[in-house]
């Protein structure tokens, strides 16, 4: 699922660079296993090793692929699951409206 | 005979003040005619006209002249004065820039060193995306 999504995100990143900020969050599995991960998607993003999941517990987030968002009032919210770009896309313009 | 007694007087008067007319206007214009105007210009100002205006002026001139060149010196001072009152500005608004919402208060390792400190997002949109490599 990841895997999939990946593409997807990075892409997503180009897209609102500038405009909103995304970061990634990584879980279950080593520091070699994830760098691996960002070398093979060529994820150019921050991406933080949550190994103790105390970033997903932070946020809320009982697994993954998930998100979370924040708005400039720092009011957040959470989706469990992997989105398409639209929906993205969607979320991404209503937190930086 | 009392004409011609004073003749001789108001003659002598008459030279006394033509004389004296004639140094102020001979000094002035014989020995100056041309070249001794930037003179009498020069000691004009050091005569009693200027020492007048200065006397009576030394009230209002010095102060106009303080106000014309105080400006000259604060237009100069002013600029130093702006960035100290940016500063105070600047920090009024610091601590609202520095609010960090709960959300945001973490701090994480970053895949392949360093942190990451959530905090310094304050303030602007942020999407966090979760995964795992498996």
């Amino acid at each position: 699922m990841c895997n999939r999504e990946a593409p997807s995100v990075e892409e997503a990143t180009q897209r609102w660079a500038g405009k909103v900020t995304i970061i990634g969050v990584a879980w279950q599995g080593s520091e070699a296993q994830m760098q691996m991960f960002i070398d093979k998607h060529g994820l150019t993003f921050p991406q933080v090793n949550d190994d103790a999941a105390a970033v997903f517990a932070h946020f809320d987030v009982p697994g993954q692929p998930a998100w979370a968002f924040i708005d400039r009032m720092g009011s957040g919210s959470q989706l469990l699951g992997a989105l398409s770009d639209a929906q993205l896309d969607q979320i991404l313009g209503s937190i930086s409206a | 005979m009392t004409s011609l007694s004073r003749s001789p007087r108001s003659s002598r008067w008459l030279l006394a003040c033509l004389a004296t007319t004639g140094l102020v206007a001979c000094g002035g214009a014989g020995t100056s005619s041309e070249p001794q105007s930037p003179a009498t210009a020069q000691r004009e100002p050091a005569a009693a006209a200027p020492a007048a205006t200065a006397a009576s002026v030394a009230t209002e001139a010095p102060v106009a002249a303080a106000a014309t060149i105080a400006p000259d010196t604060t237009a100069v001072v002013p600029p130093p004065p702006a960035p100290a009152a940016d500063p105070s500005t600047v920090a009024t608004e610091a601590p609202a820039v520095a609010a960090v919402p709960p959300i945001l208060q973490i701090s994480a390792p970053l895949v392949g060193g360093g942190d990451f400190d959530f905090a310094s997002l304050a303030g602007q949109p942020v999407a966090v995306w979760f995964w795992a490599p498996g």
